[in-house]
């Protein structure tokens, strides 16, 4: 070319540059995943060894990868039917938690009223206080109510939150006073402003209460354990139980059994992940 | 956003319904009682052998069906979830409760004192061994009945010691035997071996059956106060931490985890055991359910090592009945199954332990199971020495073992840190349990009145002891030294 | 009360009913319900409904065995210690987050330039652990995950990062920690192996200098420690004379500052010449009292003001100085130490070590946490329009960050912070039931597995109870602490 612009040419600079430094962070964030993906691998390759190389030096399973083993898995537990189970108690723990806690977290944070911060400081202790010491007055609750061994019992105490609503609210209290104003304006009535403005604008938010409560549900492990007596309402991490009884653990068949577990897990985490990106647009209009 | 929120509440309705509809159908038309126990193929094969039992001994309805259904609730170890559900009155009908939960569980009165029961029925203390009373009864007073019972020995790989041209250890032997052969064998085992692939004698040893081998018990004569800070445990403790970071006879906790194996229900030791790492494991039969899973090894089993007294450790799995449960009498007739030739057998068939009543091993099925010709000759040691030199653990009716336990393991370790000596280890832990006990009594007064009685015998004991007289029977609370007394003759001959 | 006010607040219940009833049934009741028991001699091996005995209320004889048992107080300040780790945590978590917040592209769209370099290093790599190191299975699948992960990352962008950093949140617990335990062995660990090597190294480099040298370094150490002291309370200084901070605000943070100098003179007996700290600090203190009479303008301030601001920054200040401390203390010892050669720790059943080991577990933990997606939310939210008015400014990135990002993730870092002194004092249990049981003597046990222990297995649900509430107590004074003196963005 027989003439380079000034202009082209500091585009190019700045690329190299903008090239170097994506190669680091490439390079840092390779090296961080390897550390943090090991245990995920070290989970998955066992779940294709042999009862009697579990124990071997390789991580590689030696004689040929056993996919019996996740057969074998659906042939000695009900498995299917503990996969639904919780996937549904998580998908409507989420659901009624999002909904719930949004609503409480829009009155701590864009409301004005008095006394507001005091009830929400009696909120957030509730979280301070270990839960084991709570657990026979609640458990005392439950067979008032009647919900020991039933579904109903394992979603409704997790629907209300402490922690939802004051993640919501920390969420929402980020997003521009001005807003509020524009819509008061506008006459909308509070239940209009938390709909259609708050809760559209507070997704970045709401994903990942989304998250962080399906993942919660999904694996929590002692509440279950002690509600639940008939073996159709147990949830995976009871069902992985099986795996580890006075027979003799049986570390491959646990480990296929928790990688099948753990698959909605990501699917869940990797769509929703998505929409976390989804809020840079979202921040570039309200701005 | 609005219209997502109704379509996923509209979804999870219609799912909710499907869910609930395609629950299988669990009414049943006689009483269902529950059994908190682990989870295994071994459990469903006893239900069902029970609802055959129930059929075969005419416990039917009027329509030949089984009076009782039963059904299982997991829970494993976990004892937390058993307290939380027995004091809430919804315990399940029968509970696995073996050991300390035993204790925990009968000082909260949650489980049915069944003595009465027990004799009516047939399944009382002498339907099984007879070292198992202290398992089984607490102040003379029945809880459980034994489902199955175990005692610990040596497992021996005959080849690995073949392999390095050592002579199998003989069947019944001193610490120092144990020494000498252990050294010789790590030696020639371990040439040109890296950490995480090093051979060790014995996965571990037991701090209870060691000082008793010594003819010393956790508790005093009349379980009133720790006798662990007595020179013979310091020994005990200082013998260990030898052989495991001296000799390396024993592995480290930093061993184990050189290893790739996997904890869990003997888990990592089995592994290891067959895969040559380890010459001999600590286990009972229960060890053959995991080891007939692999490729068949040449076994062998030995007594434990002894400081002079052999014994052995032997203890129970056991089940009892809930104070609560709405069905106790059909609850005690799975207690009574387990005297059954029914359930002993299939206990036999798989190995799991020795079965509760000991006639059942006497047959050719328990000595030489078929499948299993690698294994003839062994079990029929663990019934030699269930009968002969086993002790059930000492347990206090002032203390529960849990916090022995805990006290034992945090001194012992800043031993094995180098932090204290082994007689300033053994001194501290009885303190600390001597304290725990005082604490206790004040905090329950009503105990004070027994507790102040049997500190009174102790008084009249050691001055015995100390002037070298014999001990009436009675005063000895402690089956271990009441067995130990007699046999050494330390105990007055009754008129 | 008038009529307008009333509205709101009914407003706001309204809103509130969905979770409030929930929240009430659930947790309120059960937590009076304990405050109760913590004042009671509530043991469920005395009372429940199969024994006939009552509960009977005990005062304070709960709280006094706290505090005479001795035990508590050890588990308190081993709850203390793994809480050290929350603000490292705190930091990985944000740099993890604003890492797989950057574009990994580099904004040029030319995915087949990334892709070529890429595979160009996974060759070299891979010839390279051919060919120089054993050619293990092992080596090869290590080196395939990292060439498979950099391949991945370069071709699907962050979203994979995300994603790979997210996975020790679906691993079962088991395979972390075996993991780790491997990890941290001390025969055949790789910490263990790669560090070796250069203790020995040390040891022999230390050995072959004349002994006093290497204990000079302390007094290296010991001037650095007072160059900071100088640089933090001068910090101090001018936000007095300048009015942003209040004189009783500055108290505490002045106290920080000398914590390490008081600590170093405690320690006199392992180091001789601790005092000679004191002296210099009364020293850097005078001078500083001297420049603040002799400023010419002094601005007064609220006896509160500034608090916060101030106390972060003495507290960083503090860390600073007791890392050289520690520094110093090492070479003064050295010599002595590397006479028979250093031999690397034993990390998980050392007494001294086990805590620290379980810290850089949490910390490694904390960079894919559920903390680096709440960070990786905020910082979505923050608007673009602010960075590009900065770039335009000339800004370099540190100052974006300090002067946009950070006080933009204000409500987050509130919301993280409490919940990790939440999770800080209830947690542990987990992880020092699987990987030391508590031990090696308790050195482990945190105050949740205490209440474990009391609760469950010897059935003392009142004495746990009253474990539950001292706790409570102090999480609660952490928060509020937080609320009235944290970043003003966080509560508005």
């Amino acid at each position: 070319m027989p003439t380079i612009e000034n202009k082209q040419h500091q585009n190019l600079a700045v690329d190299r540059k903008r090239f170097v430094g994506a190669t680091v962070l490439n390079l840092v964030l390779t090296g961080l995943s390897f550390l943090l993906v090991l245990p995920f691998l070290w989970m998955v390759l066992t779940s294709f060894k042999q009862l009697s190389e579990v124990g071997a030096d390789s991580w590689l399973p030696s004689e040929g990868l056993q996919w019996r083993n996740y057969a074998k898995v659906f042939e000695q537990v009900p498995f299917l039917r503990f996969y639904w189970n919780s996937l549904f108690i998580a998908a409507c723990v989420t659901f009624l938690q999002v909904f719930t806690s949004s609503m409480a977290a829009f009155a701590f944070s864009r409301l004005q009223w008095r006394g507001r911060d005091k009830v929400f400081m009696l909120y957030l202790s509730t979280m301070m206080l270990p839960g084991l010491v709570m657990m026979i007055p609640n458990y005392q609750i439950m067979i008032e109510l009647g919900l020991v061994d039933t579904m109903i019992g394992l979603v409704i105490p997790a629907a209300f939150s402490a922690f939802g609503t004051f993640l919501m609210r920390q969420f929402m209290l980020a997003i521009p006073s001005s807003l509020d104003e524009a819509a008061q304006i506008d006459g909308a009535n509070k239940w209009r402003l938390y709909w259609d403005v708050i809760l559209p604008l507070s997704r970045p938010g709401l994903v990942t209460l989304a998250i962080f409560t399906f993942m919660g549900s999904y694996n929590s492990f002692f509440w279950p354990l002690v509600m639940v007596k008939s073996e159709h309402k147990y949830t995976l991490p009871i069902g992985l139980l099986y795996f580890d009884s006075s027979a003799g653990q049986e570390t491959n068949l646990l480990m296929a059994a928790v990688t099948m577990s753990v698959l909605p897990m990501i699917i869940v985490f990797v769509v929703l992940q998505k929409k976390l990106v989804a809020g840079i647009q979202l921040g570039a209009v309200k701005g | 956003m609005k219209y997502l929120f109704l379509i996923i509440a509209l979804l999870l309705g219609v799912l909710s319904v499907g869910t609930y509809l395609s629950f299988p159908g669990i009414k049943s038309d006689v009483p269902v009682i529950y059994w908190m126990t682990d989870r295994n193929a071994a459990r469903d094969m006893q239900v069902e052998g029970f609802h055959q039992w129930l059929v075969d001994n005419g416990h039917v309805t009027d329509q030949g069906k089984p009076v009782v259904e039963l059904r299982l609730d997991i829970t494993n170890d976990d004892v937390a979830k058993k307290i939380i559900q027995a004091v809430s009155g919804i315990g399940s009908d029968v509970m696995d409760t073996g050991g300390s939960h035993l204790q925990l569980l009968q000082t909260m009165g949650v489980l049915e004192d069944i003595t009465e029961l027990a004799k009516e029925q047939g399944f009382d203390p002498s339907q099984t061994y007879k070292a198992m009373l202290p398992e089984i009864t607490i102040e003379g007073r029945q809880f459980v009945f034994p489902r199955n019972i175990y005692v610990m020995m040596l497992w021996v790989n005959k080849d690995l010691f073949k392999q390095y041209g050592i002579s199998p250890p003989p069947s019944r032997w001193t610490w120092d035997e144990f020494e000498a052969i252990g050294k010789a064998f790590v030696a020639k085992a371990n040439v040109g071996r890296k950490p995480g692939q090093r051979v060790f004698f014995v996965d571990f040893l037991h701090l209870t059956q060691m000082p008793q081998s010594m003819g010393l018990s956790v508790f005093n004569e009349t379980l009133t106060g720790c006798d662990l800070g007595d020179a013979r445990f310091a020994r005990c403790l200082e013998r260990v931490r030898q052989w495991t970071y001296e000799d390396h006879l024993l592995p480290t906790a930093d061993d184990m985890n050189a290893f790739n194996a996997v904890e869990g229900y003997g888990g990592a030791a089995t592994q290891l055991f067959h895969g040559g790492n380890f010459a001999m494991i600590q286990s009972d039969l229960s060890v053959l359910t995991q080891l007939r899973k692999f490729e068949p090894m040449n076994l062998d089993v030995v007594e434990l090592p002894n400081g002079g007294y052999p014994t052995a450790i032997m203890g129970a799995r056991s089940a009892s009945i809930y104070a609560g449960s709405k069905h106790k009498k059909l609850a005690a007739l799975f207690l009574k199954y387990l005297t059954s030739e029914r359930y002993n057998m299939q206990l036999v068939r798989e190995a799991d332990a020795l079965p509760p009543d000991p006639r059942y091993t006497q047959t050719e099925l328990f000595k030489r199971p078929p499948d299993y010709p690698n294994e003839w000759g062994v079990h029929e040691k663990f019934h030699e020495v269930a009968m002969t030199i086993a002790n059930g653990y000492a347990r206090s009716p002032f203390v529960l073992s849990s916090v022995v336990q805990r006290e034992t393991s945090w001194f012992s370790s800043l031993y094995d840190n180098g932090e204290i000596a082994a007689m300033e280890a053994a001194m501290k832990i009885a303190q600390a349990v001597d304290r725990r006990i005082a604490d206790n009594i004040a905090r329950d007064p009503k105990r004070k009145v027994e507790f102040d009685r049997r500190i009174a015998i102790q008084k009249q004991i050691d001055t015995y002891m100390a002037a070298g007289r014999k001990l009436p029977a009675a005063w000895i609370l402690n089956p271990f030294y009441l067995r130990y007394y007699t046999q050494q003759g330390m105990i007055e001959a009754t008129p | 009360m008038n009529k307008c006010e009333r509205k709101k607040i009914l407003t706001g219940l309204a809103f509130l009913t969905p979770n409030i009833l929930g929240v009430l049934l659930f947790t309120i009741f059960p937590v009076v319900f304990s405050l109760f028991m913590a004042f009671s001699n509530w043991d469920l091996k005395q009372h429940n409904r199969f024994l006939t005995d009552h509960i009977q209320y005990v005062g304070l004889d709960n709280i006094r065995e706290l505090f005479t048992d001795g035990r508590f107080l050890r588990f308190f300040g081993n709850t203390l210690f793994f809480m050290m780790g929350i603000p490292f945590a705190v930091a990985g978590s944000l740099l993890a987050a604003i890492m797989l917040s950057k574009d990994t592209r580099g904004g040029g769209g030319r995915p087949y330039r990334w892709l070529l370099a890429s595979v160009g290093l996974v060759v070299s790599c891979s010839l390279l652990a051919v060919g120089g190191m054993r050619s293990t299975g092992m080596t090869v699948l290590m080196v395939g995950l990292v060439s498979s992960i950099l391949i991945a990352g370069v071709t699907g962008g962050k979203s994979v990062y995300r994603t790979l950093f997210y996975t020790p949140n679906f691993v079962s617990g088991v395979a972390t920690f075996i993991l780790w335990k491997k990890l941290f062995n001390t025969q055949n660990g790789p910490i263990n192996n790669a560090l070796q090597p250069v203790l020995d190294h040390v040891a022999s480099g230390v050995n072959a200098l004349p002994s006093p040298m290497v204990s000079y370094l302390m007094w290296l150490g010991f001037v650095l420690i007072l160059l900071l002291f100088y640089m933090g309370t001068g910090y101090l200084r001018r936000m007095l004379v300048d009015g942003e901070l209040g004189r009783i605000a500055a108290l505490l943070p002045l106290i920080a500052l000398c914590l390490p100098i008081w600590v170093a003179c405690r320690w006199s007996l392992s180091s001789p010449h601790a005092w000679l700290l004191l002296v210099g600090a009364v020293v850097c203190l005078g001078l500083q009292m001297m420049h603040y009479y002799k400023a010419e303008d002094h601005y007064t301030a609220r006896a509160g003001d500034g608090f916060g601001s101030a106390l972060i920054l003495c507290l960083l200040v503090m860390v600073g100085e007791f890392v050289l401390l520690g520094l110093s203390q090492v070479a003064w010892h050295l010599p002595a130490m590397a006479a028979d050669g250093l031999e690397s720790p034993r990390w998980l059943t050392d007494v001294n070590w086990a805590k620290p080991s379980l810290m850089a577990m949490g910390l490694w933990g904390a960079l894919g946490s559920n903390n680096m997606l709440l960070y990786l939310a905020a910082l979505t939210n923050v608007p673009g329009e602010l960075y590009e008015a900065a770039d335009i400014d000339g800004a370099t990135s540190l100052q974006r960050f300090w002067h946009i990002t950070w006080p933009q993730l204000a409500a987050t870092t509130f919301f993280i912070f409490v919940m990790s002194t939440i999770g800080g004092l209830q947690g542990g249990f987990e992880m020092a039931r699987v990987m030391t049981s508590g031990g090696p003597a308790g050195a482990t046990t945190t105050l949740s597995y205490y209440i474990y222990q009391e609760g469950f297995e010897t059935g003392r649900l009142g004495f746990a109870s009253a474990v539950a509430w001292a706790l409570f107590a102090l999480v609660f004074s952490v928060t509020l602490f937080n609320w009235k003196f944290g970043n003003r963005y966080a509560n508005d």
